[in-house]
């Protein structure tokens, strides 16, 4: 792994979704900032792909349950050769390709359509499964947040991957700490959440998300095919990278006005 | 019914290496054949009906036919969004077949009864709807859902569903007509799924009177046949008779299909009022609770006919 590559890709592509959420009019930039670094990981250094053959039956499958980060998600396939940037020109505008949430078939690598909270990680256990049954080695990575995991529907999942043993079954939990409103400590905590995992049956593991090495650390623990789904907790900060909106509840989802967009296009780019 | 479907489940899958079957925690006696002969192709997911359809999408997604069995409320309503976002959105091919449909689950109580689910699928895009009256329709929707590039909704009565060819007058692309020829009828009650016999019933008490009633039934409920629309765009008199709610139902569909060009008839739809079952009972008792047997179906439409 080379740190260098993925902190300045990480730069890079949080600037790209920076301008989509100006030029585009809004966007969830918090989620899609907390989640950019763990996604660029996934691309560069795990994930089986080849952006040529995006259906390819062993191919790993990436999930972006939390739909509302969706730019994250198009700029980074965008980055590893699956689209045109082009196609995410248009985001915000009327007739664009792309809306505010991932569409299964308006782009390629995008594996479901995601926005409703909870639905990826019962899609990706049956992904999953299916891969198994046909011996197929394909492995799944399913993201959530940390508010989805308010969902109910994201521990049946969980519970279901462990009964089948599904070691080739991923969650990673994009754990920034905030829902739309509010921390989610003030509304429905899910700490201890590595904890919780683990008594679910899975191998987990926890790192901060905005650290290639602490990451990549890790994820060498979880590489093992030991008929257990696996977790991986990343600890994250809201719209992190950027030192107005970090942390800021309001970067939910928000457009940066003129100043606020000069002021963090220059930060991003240096 | 089910059983029907059962044995048609295991016929089908002789040839069909992508069906796999995933139940809710429900088939007592029903599955167990299924599930020695095709161990590696049946799963009892669990009580955890959200998760059961995403898995079903994903396995979907992944070359197989899911095949999901549950009692219907469970099955549509819990899960609803799940099925529209996981299933209807992503065009997946997979089979929902809910059992108990409508009153069928009497004694168990509101909770497992049904009025909504028809309607419900047949909201969602890309879906077909299936509601078959016996035995042997449960086969025939089974072939037409796996025909079907994309998903199912077959809702099943429970079991002991008479047959019903010996009424049988007709048959056209998928509309059956029975008791009486739909040409020359007083009155014709356009029906699906079980409550066809309740139909057939009062359809024999009026020929005692000499009153000629057509009964015209179903399987396909989404999209409604063009069969059948092209036999009540020319009917004086229509009564639609469902085990679903009058609210909104497969009735509202046809009068809505037949009126494009100016139905100028009489139309009316018979089933369960805008309400939930107060009173605990067999399915027929509660079928006379909501006025929806054979003998309360023949009074009712004495009425119509009266009021004429």
């Amino acid at each position: 792994m080379n740190n260098k590559i993925l902190i300045d890709r990480s730069k890079y592509l949080r600037k790209r979704i920076f301008q989509s959420v100006y030029e585009g009019k809004g966007g969830h930039i918090g989620g899609s900032f907390s989640v950019i670094d763990i996604l660029n990981y996934l691309y560069s250094e795990i994930l089986n792909f080849d952006p040529k053959q995006p259906k390819l039956d062993s191919r790993d499958r990436l999930i972006l349950s939390k739909g509302h980060s969706c730019l994250a998600l198009y700029w980074t396939l965008a980055e590893f050769g699956f689209f045109d940037e082009e196609l995410i020109r248009s985001y915000g505008y009327d007739g664009s390709v792309f809306a505010g949430h991932p569409e299964y078939n308006k782009g390629s690598g995008i594996e479901i359509s995601s926005g409703s909270l909870g639905h990826g990680p019962a899609i990706g256990v049956g992904i999953a499964q299916a891969l198994k049954l046909k011996k197929i080695s394909g492995r799944v990575f399913v993201i959530v947040g940390d508010g989805e995991s308010n969902e109910g529907s994201v521990w049946e999942a969980a519970m279901s991957a462990a009964q089948l043993k599904l070691d080739n079954f991923y969650i990673i939990v994009d754990n920034n700490g905030m829902e739309s409103l509010d921390r989610t400590d003030n509304i429905m905590s899910i700490e201890p959440i590595d904890k919780k995992f683990d008594a679910f049956g899975f191998d987990v593991v926890r790192a901060n998300g905005h650290d290639f090495e602490e990451i990549h650390k890790s994820f060498q623990n979880l590489n093992t095919l030991n008929g257990k789904p696996k977790c991986f907790i990343s600890d994250t900060v809201k719209a992190y990278g950027l030192s107005f909106t970090q942390g800021i509840t309001k970067w939910h989802y928000r457009s940066p006005n003129e100043s606020e967009y000069e002021l963090g296009l220059k930060e991003l780019s240096k | 019914m089910r059983n029907a479907l059962r044995d048609a489940l295991l016929e089908v899958k002789k040839k069909d290496d992508g069906l796999y079957l995933i139940v809710g925690d429900i088939g007592f006696g029903v599955f167990e054949e299924f599930e020695e002969t095709y161990k590696e192709d049946y799963l009892n997911i669990g009580i955890c009906e959200a998760n059961m359809i995403g898995v079903s999408a994903g396995m979907a997604m992944t070359g197989f036919i899911p095949l999901v069995y549950t009692i219907v409320p469970f099955l549509t309503m819990r899960c609803f969004e799940q099925i529209r976002v996981d299933i209807a959105m992503h065009n997946q091919k997979v089979i929902l077949v809910g059992v108990g449909g409508g009153l069928a689950y009497g004694n168990l109580g509101p909770t497992h009864h049904s009025f909504e689910d028809i309607v419900l699928m047949s909201m969602l895009p890309n879906f077909k709807v299936f509601s078959p009256s016996q035995p042997s329709e449960g086969k025939t929707c089974l072939n037409l859902a796996l025909g079907h590039d994309g998903p199912s909704y077959i809702r099943l009565g429970k079991n002991g569903e008479p047959d019903l060819s010996k009424y049988l007058l007709s048959e056209k692309d998928g509309t059956k007509v029975y008791c009486h020829n739909e040409a020359d009828c007083d009155l014709l009650l356009f029906t699906h799924g079980a409550i066809t016999y309740e139909c057939i019933k009062a359809a024999d008490i009026l020929a005692e009177s000499g009153i000629k009633i057509s009964v015209c039934s179903v399987f396909q409920v989404k999209p409604i046949p063009q069969s059948v629309i092209q036999i009540c765009e020319n009917q004086k008199r229509i009564i639609s008779v469902e085990e679903h709610s009058t609210y909104h139902s497969v009735g509202s569909s046809l009068l809505q299909a037949i009126s494009v060009d100016g139905y100028h008839g009489k139309f009316k739809i018979f089933g369960i009022e805008d309400k939930f079952t107060e009173v605990v009972g067999s399915r027929d008792f509660l079928l006379k609770y909501h006025r929806i047997d054979g003998d309360s179906l023949a009074d009712r439409i004495l009425q119509e006919l009266g009021d004429s």
